[in-house]
C-alpha cells in the first residue's frame, strides 16, 4: 500500500474544497454545526464553537460501517463536546458508508488519503483549522493510524480498540486460564480444523515492524498518540505493557498515552462508559492541545 | 446526487438528505419520505435506506431521508425522542421534501419500528395516502417488550462483557437514552386500530407474513384501504433480533433492489 502524497495531492491542499451541496447551520447551544457535501460525494457535519476555535480541529473517522454520527450516537455527542471546548470537529462518512456516494476505483489506501485531505480541507475553510486530531474506533483507528504516519498535518491521533500485537506474554495471559477447561480447548481445536475469519481479519493493520515505524515516526514528528484498549479488543490486546512489547519504545515515549479498560465493550454500549470514554477524550484534548476552559 | 441539510423549528433543527437528479425539474410529480426505525435499527440499516433513496433519486423521483429530533444528526438528546415529536417531525419532512423536491405529492416508506409513528401520523390526515411498510412492526405492546429483552440478552447473554456484570442506567435502552413516556405510547399503539384515510393505499413488503400483518390488512381493507403485500426473497431475512448480530450491518440487497424497481414503478406492485 502506497500512502506516500504527491505533489499535486500537496498543491490541492491548498486549493478551497470543491462543496457539491450548501450548507445551512442549526445552531444550539454552545456550538453551531452546518452540514456539508463535500470532495468526491461525501457528506458530514461540522461543529465548531460559537467564538474562536482552536487551530487544531478533530477529524471523526467511521467506526466500521457505521455512520458518521458513531455507535449509539456517540461521534455527536463527542463533536459537540470538544466544540463547547473550543474544537471544531468534522464527522463525515468515508465513500461507501452513511451517506456518502459510493466509492470509485481508486484503491483503497489512496482513498482514504484522498477523503481524509478533502475533510481536513473543508475543517480548515470552515472553522480556520490548520492541524488535526483524528478519531477513530476500530477501522477508524487502522485509518487515522495509517494517515497519521503519513501527513504533516496530523498533530494527533485517538485510537480505539487500534492497532496492537500479540506478543508471547499476550498469549500466556491468554491461553492459561483456558487450558484446564476441555470444553474451551476442545472448541479452540476444532475451530482451528475449520477457522472462521475473526475481527482481526477485518483490519487494516501493517506487518508490525513497519508499524513500529509509523509510530515512531510520528512520535519524532510529536505527534499525540491517545490508545484506549478495551475488552472488546481481548482476542489481541489483554494487558497495558504489551503496547511496548509490540509496537517499540515510541509507545512508551511521552507523546503517547494508553488507557486499558478490560470491563468495556468494544462499542461502549452503556451509556456510562461512553461518559467516562468522551471525558478521558476531553481531558486528553485540553492536556495535550490547551483548549480554553469549557 | 445528494444534498444533505438542516430543516425544522428553531430550536429544533432536523438532518436531512435529499436525493435526487442533478435537472432543475424532476421526472416525477410525487417525492418519497423515508422513515428509518428507531434505536439500534436504525444505525443498523441506515445504509439499506440510503441506497433505496439513492437509486429512487437517481430514477427522478425526489426521495428524502432524515434523523428524528433526538436522533442521527439532527437537534436534541436521545431522551428527547417522543412520538408526539415524530409526528412534528413527519409533518415538518413532508413539507421540506414537497418544497425541495418541488413536486405536489409525497409517497411514504417506513421500515421496521417507523411503521408505528409514520400510521399515527398518518391518521390524521383527511386525503388518502400512500405508504410502503417494509417489514413492519405493527404491535407497539410487542414492540417495546422485544427490544427489553434485546437489552437483557445484551448486558447478559451476548458475550458483550467478559468477566463482568454490568447494569445499565435508568431510563436506557439498547444503548440510548429512552423517555419512558415514548415507551408507553409506542406500546399503547396497534396499527389494526389506526384509521387511515379512506381511499388511501398501503403496500407491505415483508418476508413473511404473519397474524399481525393479517389482522392489518384485515382492519384497514374494512376501512376502505387497500392493502397489498410483496414477499421478498427469505434467502437474505436480516436477523433482527439475534443478539450476536446486534452490532451488525443490515444490508439486504435484493429487497433494496425489488423495493427500487417497485417505488420507481419498472416492476409493477
Amino acid at each position: 500500500m502506497n500512502l506516500q502524497l504527491d505533489e499535486k495531492a500537496l498543491e490541492n491542499r491548498l486549493e478551497p474544497v470543491p462543496a457539491r451541496a450548501s450548507s445551512i447551520a442549526s445552531t444550539q447551544e454552545g456550538f453551531v454545526e452546518t452540514a456539508h457535501g463535500f470532495g468526491e460525494g461525501l457528506v458530514g457535519v461540522v461543529t465548531r464553537p460559537r467564538g474562536a476555535a482552536s487551530k487544531i480541529g478533530v477529524l471523526l473517522l467511521n467506526a466500521g460501517l457505521t455512520r458518521h454520527t458513531g455507535p449509539f450516537r456517540m461521534h455527536v455527542e463527542l463533536a459537540q463536546k470538544l466544540a463547547a471546548r473550543g474544537f471544531a470537529v468534522l464527522r463525515f462518512d468515508q465513500s461507501g458508508l452513511g451517506d456518502s456516494a459510493v466509492p470509485g476505483k481508486a484503491a483503497a489506501g489512496e482513498r482514504r488519503q484522498r477523503e481524509t485531505d478533502a475533510a481536513m480541507r473543508l475543517l480548515a475553510q470552515e472553522a480556520g483549522v490548520e492541524r488535526f486530531v483524528l478519531c477513530g474506533l476500530c477501522s477508524g483507528a487502522d485509518d487515522a493510524f495509517h494517515v497519521g504516519a503519513v501527513d504533516a498535518r496530523v498533530a494527533g491521533a485517538i485510537l480505539l480498540d487500534g492497532v496492537a500485537y500479540p506478543t508471547p506474554g499476550f498469549w500466556v495471559r491468554h491461553a492459561l486460564p483456558r487450558v484446564l477447561d476441555f470444553g474451551k480447548v476442545l472448541r479452540f481445536l476444532m475451530s482451528r480444523r475449520n477457522p472462521a475469519p475473526s475481527l482481526s481479519d477485518f483490519r487494516d493493520w501493517p506487518e508490525r515492524a513497519k508499524a513500529r515505524g509509523m509510530l515512531a515516526e510520528m512520535v519524532a514528528r510529536d505527534v499525540r498518540v491517545l490508545f484506549v484498549f478495551t475488552g472488546g479488543a481481548y482476542h489481541y490486546f489483554n494487558h497495558r505493557a504489551q503496547l511496548g512489547a509490540s509496537l517499540g519504545r515510541a509507545a512508551q515515549e511521552k507523546q503517547v498515552s494508553l488507557d486499558f479498560w478490560p470491563e468495556y465493550d468494544h462499542t461502549f454500549f452503556l451509556r456510562k462508559h461512553r461518559r467516562v470514554l468522551l471525558k478521558r477524550i476531553a481531558a486528553w484534548m485540553d492536556s495535550e492541545f490547551g483548549a480554553k476552559t469549557p | 446526487m445528494s444534498a444533505p441539510f438542516f430543516f425544522g423549528a428553531p430550536g429544533r433543527n432536523l438532518f436531512g438528505l435529499l436525493h435526487g437528479r442533478e435537472e432543475t425539474h424532476p421526472a416525477s410529480k410525487h417525492a418519497l419520505l423515508l422513515c428509518a426505525p428507531l434505536l439500534q435499527d436504525g444505525i443498523r440499516s441506515h445504509r439499506a435506506l440510503w441506497s433505496l433513496a439513492q437509486t429512487v433519486g437517481e430514477f427522478g423521483i425526489p426521495a428524502l431521508t432524515f434523523d428524528w429530533y433526538g436522533t442521527g444528526d439532527s437537534g436534541g438528546q436521545d431522551v428527547e425522542l417522543t412520538l408526539p415529536g415524530m409526528l412534528d417531525d413527519l409533518d415538518r419532512a413532508s413539507a421540506e421534501v414537497l418544497r425541495r423536491g418541488e413536486v405536489s405529492s409525497v409517497q411514504f416508506l417506513a421500515l421496521r419500528s417507523a411503521a408505528l409513528p409514520l400510521l399515527a401520523a398518518l391518521e390524521r390526515r383527511v386525503d388518502p395516502v400512500e405508504i410502503v411498510l417494509w417489514d413492519p412492526q405493527l404491535d407497539g405492546a410487542k414492540l417495546v417488550a422485544s427490544w427489553k429483552e434485546q437489552h437483557r440478552q445484551q448486558l447478559n447473554g451476548s458475550g458483550r462483557y467478559v468477566n463482568v456484570v454490568h447494569e445499565s442506567d435508568n431510563n436506557e435502552l439498547l444503548g440510548f437514552g429512552v423517555n419512558d413516556a415514548l415507551l408507553d405510547a409506542l406500546a399503547a399503539l396497534d396499527a389494526a386500530h389506526i384509521r387511515l384515510p379512506r381511499g388511501s393505499r398501503v403496500r407491505m413488503a415483508v418476508w413473511e407474513m404473519d397474524d399481525d400483518l393479517d389482522r392489518f390488512a384485515r382492519e384497514q381493507r374494512a376501512g376502505g384501504v387497500s392493502v397489498e403485500a410483496v414477499l421478498l426473497d427469505e434467502g437474505e431475512r436480516p436477523e433482527w433480533n439475534v443478539p450476536s448480530r446486534f452490532g451488525g450491518q443490515v444490508f439486504p440487497r435484493r429487497a433494496v433492489a425489488q423495493l427500487a424497481q417497485r417505488m420507481t414503478a419498472q416492476v409493477p406492485w
